[in-house]
């Protein structure tokens, strides 16, 4: 394993314990005994001989070890604590100390221990072992390379940066017409700057998939062993970096999916040996980097989803069959998503992807991302989860519907188009040859529509959800709005009650001079304009 | 205990809200609209760069009023992670102070109690109304 990436925060962590240890030794030589120094002690030393352990420091690791262990002694009151226990305790921590700046000066750790190591093992067994001489090392007070900071304190960077977006954005617009170069060049030198800021405090918010997934074996594990079932998961594209905030927003709903897939998605063995299916059921999770986005797959090698099953309850729970027969595959596979269907007894017992998807979706859906299931009776499902890599700022054109001004994220247009009134009449837009939904984006949001005009813009949008192997203009379709202003990039914020729920957008920015603007949420726009269309 | 409250005048009705709540009084030439708004909700502003949805105190409590055109002015108040702007139109807005305030509340009568002057007032329970928003928001707008 690379532990380089990790040796900064070892050190960090190495540092607290070792002034935490340092601090409770004086503190026992005081005599102090208020709040347990020696339980507290005990900790620091167990956690350097774990950390260590893990970053492959075995001298490190041995020296805590014997340290922890006549600690543990100590604690047990099967020792009682001496002077020459201490002193040899103060001796080891300034051998651990030599040690660790050895890490961070990446030098050899051929420090010997054993000696040490005997001294306290000679303690414990009530020996009087010879003192050992170690080179103190130089009194010096030093500040740690690396800093804990509160994660609010990131947001209200990236707030800042954001607002700084915003304002380069409105003197570009201001300044379109000004040919100074020294104006130009000003701003060209402003936007550098606020963009390296941007991208400083972006990288330090990345987090990599790996922190989500580590504690999923064990969920697995008491799934597993709580069903009768074994399964093996698997975890790729694990090192990808996410934005903390969206990482954080789908712990819960990758348990779900993870609990859901070995409750109701792995067949027990009998089942699967039936089926001529390995005993082990396997459980993959596989993130990978799409379009500057990413998508992280769940899925398993189970039963797969019951349509009729989820049809049946569906019906149950009020949905017409008429509107389900006019849906295709994947509509009915997102039937599970229905907020309610999930939570019956019935349906967890379907082999099916029940509990919590619709918690799933919404955690998905609330960054702007967008969800899909595939399932194959007999062979399993496969959640594909599409997300932005950061969450704030999103390049997006500015678009007009009435008097009011929206934003369509530039990652979803394929084309912007003029086009008479006339060409306009029908439901439908052609397109590559072929017609795709026609939205009026003033109709669709409950606006009021400006009178008719001779032309209009047309932005070709698509959703971005689709399998690798489809055809993009299936999920396509042609936005109708007044005109289209310039591109910009947005500091989206999240939608907050009570507007958190809001049809048809999944962000907001406030521009320079204050206005709130909406980022439309096109994944959601298409898929209603595209029932529309099938009905 | 009654607290200082600022009262509005509007359409013969006398609404308070705590001063306390009361995070800014907003002066708007138009306010951007909200998609698929719809009853008393009239839209989005912002203040100091935090978006702020607005619902028309007129509309709240006779939702046939007829909404004015033009400036207009937005009582924006704040409770813990919660904002809500009101918007007044053209309404008059003064304060009811403590101690003018002492002894004329009415008991048992939470929402209109007396001001000062004797003239009844009619405490406005935003939290309430936050909370009837986010609801109409998420089921009534164009995505139902």
């Amino acid at each position: 394993m690379d532990t380089s990436k990790y040796k900064a925060l070892y050190l960090q962590e190495a540092d607290e314990h070792l002034s935490g240890i340092e601090k409770g030794l004086l503190g026992l030589e005081k005599g102090e005994d208020n709040p347990s120094p020696v339980e507290n002690l005990f900790r620091h030393y167990h956690s350097i001989k774990g950390m260590s352990a893990s970053m492959g420091y075995e001298n490190i690791s041995r020296l805590s070890h014997a340290q922890e262990d006549l600690l543990d002694r100590v604690r047990s009151k099967r020792l009682k604590l001496s002077s020459a226990m201490l002193t040899a305790l103060f001796k080891c921590t300034d051998a651990l100390k030599e040690l660790i700046k050895r890490v961070e000066e990446d030098k050899p750790l051929t420090y010997d221990v054993d000696p040490l190591i005997g001294e306290i093992k000679g303690l414990i067994e009530g020996r009087a072992p010879a003192p050992q001489n170690v080179p103190a090392p130089a009194a010096e007070l030093k500040l740690s390379q690396t800093m804990k900071v509160d994660v609010k304190i990131f947001d209200g960077l990236l707030a800042t940066a954001g607002d700084l977006f915003m304002t380069l954005s409105s003197f570009k617009t201001l300044t379109q017409g000004n040919r100074s170069i020294a104006v130009k060049d000003s701003l060209h030198t402003l936007g550098r700057s606020i963009n390296a800021l941007y991208d400083n405090i972006i990288s330090a918010r990345m987090l990599p998939i790996k922190d989500l997934t580590e504690g999923l074996p064990r969920v697995v594990r008491d799934i597993s062993s709580d069903t009768g079932k074994t399964v093996d998961l698997k975890v790729e594209g694990a090192e990808i970096s996410v934005d903390r905030a969206i990482l954080e927003n789908l712990a819960s709903p990758l348990v779900h999916m993870i609990r859901n897939a070995v409750d109701h998605g792995i067949e027990p063995p009998g089942k699967r040996a039936e089926a001529n299916k390995p005993s082990v059921g396997t459980i993959t999770i596989n993130a990978y980097i799409k379009k500057n986005r990413v998508i992280i797959e769940v899925s398993d090698d189970g039963g797969g989803i019951d349509r009729e099953k989820v049809i049946a309850r569906a019906i149950g729970m009020g949905v017409p069959a008429e509107r389900i027969r006019a849906m295709s595959d994947e509509d009915v596979l997102m039937l599970v998503c229905t907020p309610g269907l999930s939570v019956k007894e019935e349906v967890t017992e379907i082999s099916g992807r029940g509990v919590g998807m619709d918690v799933v979706k919404s955690a998905v859906e609330a960054f702007g991302g967008g969800l899909r299931i595939e399932s194959e009776k007999g062979l399993g499902t496969k959640v594909i989860m599409e997300l932005p890599r950061t969450s704030s700022i999103v390049k997006a054109l500015l678009v007009t519907a009435g008097n009011e001004l929206f934003l369509l994220p530039a990652s979803r247009i394929e084309q912007v188009l003029e086009a008479k009134n006339a060409e306009l009449a029908g439901g439908t837009f052609k397109y590559g040859g072929r017609d795709i939904p026609l939205i009026s984006l003033d109709k669709a949001l409950g606006i009021k529509e400006n009178s008719a005009k001779d032309v209009y813009t047309i932005v070709i949008v698509e959703d971005g959800v689709k399998a690798e192997s489809a055809v993009n203009i299936e999920n396509s379709a042609a936005i109708k709005v007044d005109d289209f202003k310039d591109e910009i990039d947005a500091y989206i914020k999240p939608l907050l009650p009570p507007i958190s729920k809001l049809w048809g957008v999944s962000g907001i920015t406030v521009m320079a001079d204050g206005r709130p603007v909406f980022l439309l949420d096109v994944r959601q726009i298409i898929s209603r304009a595209l029932k529309r269309v099938s009905l | 205990m009654e607290k200082d409250k600022l009262v509005i005048e509007l359409d013969g009705t006398r609404y308070a809200f705590d001063t306390a709540d009361v995070a800014s009084i907003v002066e708007s030439e138009r306010i951007p609209v909200l998609p698929g708004s719809t009853r008393f909700v009239s839209g989005i502003i912002s203040l100091r760069g935090e978006p702020v949805t607005v619902v028309d105190l007129g509309k709240v409590f006779n939702p046939d009023r007829i909404g004015e055109e033009g400036p207009r002015r937005i009582v924006v108040v704040r409770g813990k992670n919660r904002i809500l702007g009101f918007d007044i139109g053209s309404a008059n807005v003064s304060f009811l102070w403590e101690e003018e305030l002492k002894g004329s509340a009415q008991e048992g009568k939470p929402a209109v109690s007396a001001g000062g002057e004797g003239r009844p007032y009619r405490a406005v329970d935003w939290g309430a109304l936050f909370d009837e928003t986010t609801r109409i928001l998420s089921t009534e707008g164009t995505g139902a």
